[in-house]
């Protein structure tokens, strides 16, 4: 559905949401392969930045960036202890919280590594080990300090 | 009656969502557009916030504490039925979608929506559900 399309309630919004859906998780990769190359390693969806710079101003984004720098360090501490735990349910919730967290500020590769310990929850998944768990605030970290300089920039 | 703002008036918008990047982002991209009343962390605050505000639109995530979405919808209708709803959703089933939507959602957007298109949208719903509370038929 395009961004000028009428709200609606109909039979046929399900089925445009799944090709959303689709169309999505096509986006996420794309991204990946095109920023392959990039200086980021793909670490960032720099189509997200262009938006985000273009569109807020540069108040704005500071408020982003707190928000975001105010939360991962709850989300990290959550995460690592519903694993510890074994709590899937727990795990997969502060997963998904993240995951939309990163989406929103075109953290990319967090997104994913997101993406996979959500499913891991879901799945009751036990492979969820420390190299994982390092693995992914390695992640987080690079993807704070990129978000920084990327969004914060004059 | 509905709650529409009167012409210039920005309309005046309530957020739902447990995340607290995404409340920023969304409180600091639609202010320009509308005026926002107040954000909301669960489905239970949600319904509060919409007795205590009267808004005229809601943004829902779809998956929140304290019920979820649905929860949201349905409490939010009841509590200020002048509410239009626009659901967020991340990558949530095509059934928990129909079933908002059935609810009393006007329109769904996914979660990364650019600002412009996601304030469109609410205006949009806004006129839609005040058309509709005046002729149901």
């Amino acid at each position: 559905m395009s961004a000028s399309t009428p709200p609606e309630r109909s039979p046929e919004a399900p089925k445009r949401a799944s090709a959303r859906a689709h169309h999505y998780t096509a986006r996420l990769t794309e991204a990946v392969h095109q920023a392959s190359g990039d200086r980021e390693g793909g670490l960032l969806d720099r189509a997200t930045i262009v938006q985000l710079r273009d569109s807020l101003t540069l108040e704005m984004r500071e408020s982003l960036i707190d928000a975001f720098a105010t939360s991962l360090p709850k989300c990290l501490t959550e995460i690592s202890s519903a694993a510890e735990r074994g709590d899937h349910v727990e795990l997969r919730r502060v997963a998904h919280l993240l995951k939309g967290s990163a989406a929103t500020l075109g953290a990319l590769r967090l997104t994913l590594t997101c993406q996979r310990l959500e499913h891991s929850g879901r799945d009751r998944d036990p492979a969820v080990n420390s190299g994982q768990l390092d693995e992914f605030r390695s992640v987080a970290s690079e993807a704070r300090e990129a978000l920084r300089e990327q969004l914060l920039s004059v | 009656m509905t709650s529409v703002a009167p012409t210039g008036h920005r309309p005046r918008l309530m957020i739902a969502d447990d995340d607290p990047v995404v409340q920023s982002m969304l409180s600091v991209s639609l202010s320009r557009a509308f005026e926002v009343v107040g954000v909301a962390s669960d489905s239970d605050a949600a319904i509060e916030l919409a007795r205590a505000s009267q808004p005229d639109a809601a943004v829902v995530d779809v998956e929140m504490p304290k019920g979820g979405g649905l929860h949201a919808v349905e409490g939010i209708l009841e509590a200020a039925p002048g509410t239009a709803i626009v659901v967020l959703s991340g990558d949530e089933s095509d059934r928990v979608v129909r079933e908002l939507i059935g609810a009393g959602a006007i329109a769904y957007r996914r979660k990364g929506v650019p600002p412009e298109a996601l304030a469109e949208c609410l205006t949009e719903s806004i006129k839609a559900h005040a058309d509709e509370r005046l002729d149901p038929a």
